[in-house]
C-alpha cells in the first residue's frame, strides 16, 4: 500500500519526476562512463607498457634496476627461461641485454641504448615485429643487423639499408665497436625509448659486449594480469636464487604505477561533482514536493498516520525514482561502455602519458563502473531526502484543517 | 662511453702538459706565483711527442693500453693506441673543443657529440670536458700556501680555488709540491661541499731531455670503489717540431 | 478528576489556546468548558476569528492546549505523546474537511479504507466494509475511480465514508458544506443526520452555515474565544 501510494505519487508531477530521474540518470551515467573510460584507458595504458614493452614480470640481478651495471647479469638464462615458461599461466618470456653506446651514421652521432633481444622470443612476448614501421625485423639468426628507434633514426638521419657504427665498452674493458646494417625502424610508442633504442640480435650484442651467454633482464608475459603477484611468487619459488630479483610491473615500474593510481584517484572529483548534481536535484524535488503536499500530509497525520510512515512514504518515492534512474542508467552505461571498449573514441587532442602518445580512449565494462556510481546515487539521494522527509513527518496534523 | 676512454687518454696528455717544465727554483724565499706557474708548465710545451702506457683497474677487469701522443700548444692533441691488438689503431683527434675518434675495425671516423662531453669512460672520473677545457692553475684559480697536519716536512701545500666565473666543477684542489724541485707529489680534488672526489698521485721522477718530471701518475676516483688508472710515460720529448699534418682528419683515418 | 461518564464523549475543561502570530501571542481560545455526549449532533458556530477551528483542533487532539484538559472517549488527551495522539485519532475520530482532502492518487476505495489499513484490518474485511459503506452512501460503482472524476458532492460523500468507516466515537466536520451548492449541502447534512440518528454517531461541526445551524440539535456559539451561548433543541 505504502509502495503503491508512493509509486503513484511519483507520477503526479510528471515533469518534475522526469527531471529528477534525468538528473540521477545523468549523474549515474556520467560517473559510470568516466569510471569505465578511466579503467579502460588505465588497462589500455598498462597493456601498452607491460604487454608491449616492459613485460608483466621482470627478473634481474639484485639491484640492477636501481644501479644498472654491465656486470649485473643473469647467467644460464636459457635454463631459467625454460623453467618459467613451464609454469602454468605463463604466456611468453624474453631475455634482454642492455648497454649504452655511441652510434653514428655518416656524419651524425648520437648516444644510444643497446638492446640485445632474441627476435623470436621478443616477437612472441612483446610483439616486437609489430613495432617495425619501416623495413623489417631482425633475422632469427644473428646477421649483424640492427633495428633503430624512429626517434634515433631521425637524429641520425638514418634509413633502412644504412650502415651504422656503434662504440661502447665491452665487459672485458676493451673498446666495443662494430659496423651493422640497419634493417628496420621501430616505434614502440614510448618516445624516450624510441629516441635511443638500438635493437640488435642478442647473440650479436653478447659478442659486441663480450658477455657470452649472459643477459641483464628476463621479461615474462602472463595470461591474466590480475594474477601478476601470484605468478611473481611462483617464479621466485622455482628460481630459488637469492641473487635474482623477481618483480611484478607494479614494483619495477613503480613511478608509472603510482602515477596511474593518482590518476584513478582523480575520478573521485568527477564522482563528487556527480554527487553534487544529484544532491541538488533530488533535494530540490523533494523539498518542493513536501511543501506542495503539506495539506495532504496534514490530512494523513490527522487521520492517524504516524510520522515515521510519512517519512517512509517520502523516502520510498525517492527510492522509486532512484531505481528507475539506475535501471535506465545501467542499461545505457553498459551499452555505451561496451561500444567504447571495442572501438574506442578518438580523442580531440593527443595525450601523452609516460612518453607514450594516445589518440583513442577505450572503455571497459566492469562491476566497479556500475556499483560505485550506483551506490553513490542511492546514498546521496537518500541522504538529501532525510531532511525534507523528516520535515514532512513533522507537519502538524492541524494544518489539514486550515483553509487558507 | 667513448669519451670516457678519451678522458683517460687525454688526461695523460693534460697531465703531460701540466707536469712538464723545469723545476728549477730552489730559493728559500718562496714565490708562490712562480711555484704555481712551474706546476702549470711542468708538462707544457709548444709541441710534444710522447709514448705512454695507461693501466686501468676496475673490479671487473684490468688492462693496459699503450699509445703515442702528439700535442701542439693547448689546442691540439692526437693520440693513437698501439696495443693491445684489439684497439690497435684507434685514434683520437682534438682540435679546440671538437673531438673525433677513428675506429679501424669499422674504418669510420666518429665525431663526439656535445651531449657526450660530460660522460666518462672506463669508470674514471675523467670526462671529455676535462680534456677540452684546459684550465690553468695560474690564471684560473686563486691559490695560497696552507699548512697541513702531516709529518712531511719537505712539501709545500697549496690550496687552489677556482675563480667563480669559470665553469670548473671542483670546489678546490689541494696540491702537494716538493720543496726542493717543486715537483707535484699529489693533487686532491674536492667538490663544492668539501668532499674528496679524486686523488692524483705522482711518482717515478725521471729526466726526459732536460726536464725532470714524475713519469707515473695514478688517478683514484673516490666515488668508484676499486677503480684506478695509472699513466706512465715511457718516453716524452718536449719542444720538438711536430708535423702539422698530424692534427688532421686525414691522419686520423690513416693507420700509421 | 472530572467525572467522564460513559456518555460524555468529549469533555473540555478550562481549555485555553495561545498561539504565536509572528511573535505576537494571540489567545484564540480563552477558557472553554464543554461536554459533548454520545449521539449529539452539535454545531459550533461563530464569526471568523471566534476560535472555533482552534477549539476543534484542541478537542480532537490535532493541536495541544495551552491550559486546561480534554478528555475524549474517556481518555485524557492533554498528556499524550504525538504518537499516542496519532493512534488515538486513528481509532477514535473521523474527520471531514472543508476541502474534502481526499488523497488524489488513491482510488475511492483506497481513500476510504486508508484508516482501516492503518489499524491493520485484514484486506477482505476492509473490502467488505468499504463496499458496504459506499453502497450505503450511494457511491456504489465508484470504488475504483479517482477522486478527480467525482463531483464535489460525491467527493464529500467519500469523505464522510472515510470518516465513518471505522466507526469512530466522534466525527469532526470542519465546514463540510462550504464548497458545495446548497442542495448538495442539504443532502449531505441529511445523510449525516441520518447516520446520527440511525447509528447514534456523534457529530461535531464547526461552521457558519445556517443550514447546518438549523439542523443541529445543539448549537454552541463562540465569541472571542469564549462560549457565548449553548443551546440544545429538540
Amino acid at each position: 500500500m505504502l509502495f503503491k501510494f508512493a509509486f503513484r505519487n511519483v507520477f503526479r508531477q510528471k515533469r518534475r519526476t522526469l527531471l529528477t530521474v534525468l538528473t540521477m540518470f545523468g549523474g549515474f551515467t556520467l560517473a559510470a562512463l568516466s569510471i569505465g573510460i578511466a579503467d579502460g584507458s588505465y588497462a589500455y595504458i598498462i597493456n601498452m607498457f607491460t604487454r608491449n614493452q616492459l613485460g608483466h614480470i621482470q627478473v634481474h640481478k639484485n639491484d640492477y634496476l636501481d644501479r644498472p651495471s654491465l656486470y649485473k647479469t643473469i647467467d644460464s638464462y636459457e635454463t631459467i627461461g625454460r623453467g618459467i615458461i613451464g609454469l602454468e599461466g605463463i604466456e611468453a618470456w624474453a631475455p634482454r641485454l642492455y648497454s649504452a653506446g655511441l652510434v653514428s651514421v655518416g656524419e651524425k652521432s648520437a648516444t644510444a641504448q643497446i638492446i640485445g633481444i632474441d627476435p623470436a622470443l621478443e616477437n612472441k612476448a612483446t610483439r616486437f615485429d609489430r613495432k617495425i614501421v619501416e623495413g623489417s625485423g631482425l633475422s632469427p639468426e644473428p646477421a649483424h643487423e640492427v633495428v633503430v628507434g624512429n626517434g634515433l633514426a631521425e637524429v641520425l638521419r638514418a634509413k633502412t639499408g644504412d650502415e651504422i657504427v656503434i662504440v661502447s665498452q665491452a665487459a672485458d674493458g676493451s673498446i666495443a665497436n662494430d659496423l651493422y646494417d640497419i634493417v628496420g625502424i621501430a616505434a614502440s610508442g614510448d618516445d624516450m625509448t624510441d629516441r635511443s633504442a638500438f635493437y640488435m640480435h642478442l647473440a650479436d650484442a653478447q659478442e659486441l659486449l663480450v658477455l657470452y651467454g649472459r643477459v641483464h633482464e628476463l621479461i615474462v608475459i602472463i595470461d591474466d594480469v590480475d594474477y601478476v603477484f601470484e605468478k611473481t611468487a611462483a617464479i621466485k619459488e622455482i628460481l630459488a636464487d637469492p641473487t635474482l630479483t623477481v618483480e611484478p610491473w607494479q614494483e619495477f615500474a613503480r613511478s608509472f604505477y603510482q602515477a596511474m593510481q593518482a590518476d584513478l584517484r582523480g575520478n573521485w572529483i568527477m564522482l563528487l561533482i556527480v554527487n553534487l548534481i544529484v544532491a541538488v536535484g533530488v533535494l530540490n524535488t523533494v523539498l518542493m514536493t513536501v511543501l506542495e503536499r503539506t495539506r495532504e500530509y496534514g490530512v494523513l497525520r490527522a487521520m492517524g498516520t504516524r510520522p515515521f510512515m510519512i517519512f517512509r512514504l517520502v523516502i520510498t518515492e525517492v527510492l522509486i525514482m532512484v531505481v528507475i534512474s539506475l535501471i535506465i542508467g545501467i542499461l545505457l552505461s553498459v551499452a555505451v561502455n561496451s561500444v567504447l571498449a571495442s572501438s574506442g573514441i578518438p580523442m580531440p587532442f593527443k595525450f601523452d602519458y609516460g612518453g607514450m602518445t594516445f589518440t583513442r580512449w577505450y572503455s571497459e565494462v566492469n562491476a566497479r563502473s556500475l556499483y560505485i556510481p550506483g551506490i553513490t546515487v542511492i546514498v546521496v539521494a537518500l541522504f538529501v531526502s532525510v531532511f525534507p522527509a523528516s520535515r514532512a513527518a513533522r507537519i502538524a496534523p492541524a494544518s489539514a484543517m486550515r483553509m487558507n | 662511453m667513448i669519451n670516457r676512454f678519451y678522458s683517460l687518454l687525454v688526461t695523460g696528455l693534460v697531465l703531460t702538459v701540466v707536469l712538464t717544465g723545469g723545476a728549477r727554483a730552489e730559493s728559500d724565499s718562496l714565490d708562490i706565483n712562480k711555484l704555481i706557474k712551474e706546476v702549470d708548465d711542468l708538462y707544457r710545451s709548444e709541441a710534444s711527442y710522447a709514448e705512454l702506457e695507461m693501466e686501468i683497474v676496475t673490479p671487473h677487469w684490468e688492462r693496459t693500453l699503450v699509445m703515442k701522443s702528439w700535442t701542439e700548444g693547448m689546442d691540439k692533441t692526437f693520440i693513437r693506441i698501439t696495443s693491445p691488438l684489439k684497439e690497435k689503431g684507434v685514434a683520437t683527434l682534438r682540435i679546440k673543443n671538437e673531438m673525433w675518434n677513428f675506429l679501424p675495425k669499422t674504418n669510420k671516423v666518429m665525431k663526439i657529440p656535445p651531449s657526450m662531453m660530460m660522460s666518462s669512460w672506463m669508470g674514471s672520473d675523467f670526462t671529455n670536458d676535462d680534456l677540452v677545457k684546459e684550465f690553468s692553475l695560474f690564471e684560473d684559480y686563486t691559490y695560497e700556501l696552507i699548512k697541513l697536519d702531516t709529518p712531511a716536512t719537505d712539501l709545500h701545500f697549496i690550496n687552489c680555488i677556482p675563480r667563480e666565473d669559470l665553469p670548473i666543477v671542483w670546489g678546490n684542489i689541494v696540491i702537494a709540491v716538493t720543496k726542493d724541485k717543486h715537483l707535484p707529489v699529489w693533487q686532491k680534488y674536492y667538490d663544492e661541499k668539501g668532499n674528496l672526489m679524486r686523488v692524483m698521485t705522482y711518482a717515478e721522477v725521471k729526466k726526459f731531455g732536460d726536464r725532470l718530471i714524475p713519469a707515473m701518475m695514478e688517478m683514484v676516483p673516490l666515488s668508484k670503489e676499486g677503480h684506478r688508472t695509472i699513466i706512465r710515460y715511457i718516453d716524452i720529448a718536449f719542444d720538438i717540431e711536430v708535423d702539422k699534418e698530424i692534427f688532421s682528419l686525414r691522419n686520423l683515418r690513416s693507420m700509421k | 478528576m472530572v467525572d467522564s461518564s460513559q456518555n460524555d464523549v468529549i469533555v473540555a475543561k478550562g481549555v485555553r489556546k495561545v498561539y504565536s502570530d509572528n511573535g505576537v501571542p494571540v489567545e484564540a481560545v480563552r477558557g472553554i468548558d464543554l461536554t459533548i455526549s454520545r449521539g449529539e449532533f452539535t454545531a459550533i458556530v461563530g464569526p471568523s476569528g471566534s476560535g472555533k477551528t482552534t477549539f476543534l483542533n484542541c478537542i480532537s487532539g490535532l493541536d495541544d492546549v495551552t491550559d486546561g484538559d480534554v478528555w475524549l472517549g474517556g481518555r485524557h488527551l492533554t498528556h499524550m505523546s504525538g504518537r499516542e495522539l496519532s493512534d488515538f485519532r486513528r481509532d477514535n475520530i473521523g474527520f471531514i474537511f472543508q476541502a474534502y482532502n481526499l488523497i488524489p492518487v488513491l482510488t475511492i476505495e483506497e481513500n476510504v479504507e486508508y484508516v482501516m489499513l492503518l489499524q491493520g484490518v485484514s484486506s477482505c474485511k476492509r473490502h467488505r466494509r468499504v463496499t458496504e459503506i459506499l453502497e450505503e452512501l450511494g457511491l456504489g460503482g465508484f470504488a475504483d475511480r479517482l477522486p478527480t472524476r467525482l463531483s464535489g458532492g460525491q467527493r464529500q460523500r467519500v469523505a464522510i465514508a472515510r470518516a465513518i468507516v471505522s466507526q469512530p466515537a466522534i466525527i469532526l466536520a470542519d465546514e463540510p458544506t462550504a464548497n458545495l451548492d446548497s442542495q448538495t449541502g442539504a443532502d449531505l447534512l441529511d445523510l449525516m443526520r441520518e447516520l446520527n440518528e440511525k447509528r447514534g454517531m456523534t457529530f461535531v461541526f464547526s461552521t457558519h452555515d445556517t443550514m447546518i445551524m438549523k439542523r443541529a440539535k445543539r448549537l454552541v456559539v463562540l465569541k472571542d474565544g469564549l462560549i457565548a451561548s449553548d443551546e440544545t433543541r429538540k
